[in-house]
């Protein structure tokens, strides 16, 4: 069992943390101050310790160099509301293990959870499927109820990503970070991915099954799941 | 300053009485003596050289120096002369007591030492007892006929004296009223500068638009003055960008934060089905990330703005597949309103730029080309080299461009000079797409690459976009 130690002072944003992580069956410790959790860190093992950086008194930054600084390796995500470049740096510098500028969704947060805390080099699947539909990502080709559907190759890109995150609601930004490569968020993109991900919910749209596989979730992104949300 | 100013004024002043006026008026005063003392004694020695000494001996003297009239009692102011025979002894040769002539209030009294000097010429300060004038007097040792005579002529300097005695007296007056004086034209001159102080001091950012008066554009102050106010022009005009940014920006914001808290509001007015609550929950999940993207782009606008940016320019023998890729990333939103895009690439069109920066420009101003132009409209990306866009000639200095057209609407001549402006939109249908600031951070972008992107044309014939890049390293593109 995965168990985090969350360090973090806004109610609110801790509680819709601690309420999206236990849906993932990790158990969550919650601090508020960077005290209590530089105390917490040193009473019992994590897996991983989730960090704010602007804590009241003693900031993120103090807390993870006392944590380093007394041989403590717990694996380290940083939260923050800065994401200038020179704060990331800092952080990372710091012995930080991985860093979230908020706004974040938490599909992002649980992969970087995951990311953090997987022990061993996990290999890609190279067969996926979601109820009747398959996917060989080594011949590149996909079915749906034994009817072969042809995908362009950024399509097929997409389709693996999304079987992968399957029941999982991915947004805009991390399709065009994880499929697109683009790092920033801009608005022509969101609309590119608009228009494939449209395209691509047609193609898997079959005659013999034309139940809808991806879905959009209003105002965060899109689901692949076989029931509708 | 003042202050300053007239100290140093006074000292030169000052400096210049005293190695001029004072060295030229003695000097002067001296020369004018002795040289009527020679042109006298000069007239009597000629007279001596008579054999017989004129009984009219003053008469001539005065009608040879063209002196109708000597008032003969008069006390004052009368130059007087004597002619002593002298008389060889064993201590040299020594006046006579009596002289063998004299003028009118002639006195022997205090003048030994002169008369007594061994020196054919002698010249001494004496005073007359008597009306207590000071005369200069100067003596003449001469040998006429075997016989040695003395000259002695004496003027009197009692004027010049006062005279010189009054400069000495003005100088410090002089020298004070001319510290006044310079005081007084310090305080004046200054005076503009005060007033333009004065001025500069109550501007603030509410009220720059006090305009500083140029009396005269040609002098120092007025060029200060001048260069103040175009200053504080441009000072102006960036507070004015930045405060219709700044409302801009608040409109913004305000309109999806209005979205989420009115969505909210109704949300818990009454129950709702759980299909009603997620429409909801969309409708404010999707304001808040228009927010979202607002506030990165701000973000981002910000940080360029204060040159925090990394580049790693690239060369690129050809900049057309580059763009191509841009073009077939966009092509799917081009598509969906069948717009054909065409990109024309006749040559090898070299590029020396950093990727990111040039390629994040180019998908903002052509995806506002596809925003912009209506439904099955065209849109056509021309990459040249060496060519201006406005001629079609080939130009001297290499310069590669990348044009964007469309034939949309266009651009009214009022858009135009603010296209570029952040939250700027001119009047359009497309409200709800895009943050406003698509252009403003291509724009900054190119720039911060070192290239140019402009807008060639303004009116209905469609916007066409030109952006100007490097061509090689070192090489700027021409203007």
């Amino acid at each position: 069992m995965t168990t985090l130690l969350l360090i973090e002072d806004d109610p609110k944003i801790a509680a819709t943390i601690v309420q999206s992580l236990q849906t993932q069956t990790w158990n969550v410790n919650h601090v508020i101050t960077g005290e209590a959790g530089f105390f917490e860190a040193q009473q019992h093992t994590f897996d991983l310790i989730i960090l704010d950086l602007m804590l009241p008194v003693k900031d993120g930054y103090e807390i993870l160099a006392a944590l380093r600084k007394q041989g403590n390796q717990t694996p380290v995500l940083i939260l923050s509301a800065k994401c200038e470049l020179d704060d990331r740096v800092r952080g990372l510098d710091i012995g930080a293990d991985g860093y979230l500028a908020k706004p974040f969704s938490f599909v992002e947060l649980h992969a970087c959870i995951r990311a953090l805390t997987r022990r061993g080099a996990i290999q890609e699947p190279s067969h996926l499927s979601a109820g009747n539909l398959q996917l060989d990502r080594l011949t590149r080709s996909v079915t749906r109820a034994g009817e072969k559907i042809t995908l362009t190759k950024l399509e097929f890109d997409l389709l693996y990503y999304f079987l992968q995150h399957q029941g999982e609601v991915i947004p805009r930004y991390l399709l065009a970070k994880e499929v697109w490569h683009q790092t920033q968020r801009s608005t022509p993109l969101d609309n590119v991915i608009d228009v494939h991900m449209s395209r691509l919910r047609k193609r898997l749209v079959t005659k013999k099954d034309n139940n809808k596989l991806i879905h959009t979730i209003r105002g965060v992104g899109y689901m692949l799941s076989t029931t509708a949300p | 300053m003042k202050r300053q100013l007239t100290m140093r004024y006074a000292i030169i002043i000052g400096a210049m009485l005293v190695i001029f006026v004072i060295p030229i008026s003695i000097g002067s005063f001296y020369y004018q003596i002795n040289s009527e003392l020679d042109a006298d004694v000069n007239i009597l020695k000629k007279e001596l050289n008579d054999p017989i000494l004129p009984a009219w001996f003053e008469r001539l003297y005065v009608e040879k120096r063209g002196i109708t009239e000597v008032e003969p009692y008069s006390h004052r102011e009368v130059r007087r002369f004597a002619i002593y025979a002298l008389t060889s002894t064993a201590q040299g040769d020594i006046p006579d007591e009596i002289p063998l002539f004299m003028t009118y209030f002639w006195h022997h009294n205090g003048l030994s030492w002169a008369i007594n000097s061994e020196f054919s010429t002698a010249n001494t300060l004496w005073r007359d007892t008597d009306n207590g004038q000071f005369y200069y007097l100067h003596t003449y040792k001469q040998w006429i006929n075997q016989q040695h005579y003395l000259i002695a002529v004496a003027i009197p300097i009692t004027t010049a004296v006062q005279i010189l005695f009054s400069v000495l007296i003005a100088l410090p007056i002089a020298l004070l009223l001319s510290s006044l004086g310079g005081y007084w034209l310090v305080n004046r001159a200054l005076q503009p500068l005060r007033d333009i102080t004065r001025k500069v001091e109550h501007i603030n950012a509410e009220q720059i638009v006090t305009h500083l008066v140029v009396a005269n554009p040609h002098d120092e102050i007025g060029q200060l003055a001048q260069a103040l106010n175009h200053s504080l022009d441009r000072i102006d005009q960036s507070f004015q960008r930045l405060k219709n940014f700044t409302a801009d920006a608040a409109h913004q914001l305000r309109t999806p934060l209005t979205i989420i808290h009115n969505v909210g509001e109704l949300s818990m007015r009454q129950p709702m089905t759980v299909a009603q609550y997620r429409e909801s929950m969309g409708s404010v999940l999707e304001e808040s990330n228009k927010l979202q993207q607002v506030i990165d782009t701000l973000l981002l606008l910000t940080q360029r703005d204060s040159g925090n940016v990394s580049q790693s320019p690239f060369q690129f023998d050809d900049i057309s597949p580059f763009v191509a890729d841009i073009v077939e990333m966009l092509q799917v939103i081009a598509d969906e309103k069948q717009q054909e895009i065409r990109l024309i690439s006749s040559e090898k069109v070299p590029v020396y730029m950093d990727q990111g920066l040039l390629e994040q420009a180019l998908i903002n101003i052509i995806h506002n080309a596809i925003l912009y132009t209506p439904v099955g409209g065209t849109i056509t990306i021309t990459c040249a080299y060496n060519v201006d866009a406005n001629t079609s000639k080939p130009q001297n200095k290499p310069q590669s461009t990348i044009t964007i057209a469309d034939n949309g609407p266009g651009i009214a001549l009022h858009d135009a000079e603010h296209i570029f402006d952040r939250f700027y939109r001119g009047n359009l249908q497309h409200k709800q797409s895009g943050t406003g600031l698509g252009l403003a951070v291509a724009q900054q972008a190119i720039r911060l690459a070192g290239g140019e992107v402009q807008l060639l044309n303004a009116g209905e014939q469609g916007a066409i976009f030109q952006v100007k890049c490097y061509v090689v390293q070192n090489t700027p593109y021409s203007i």
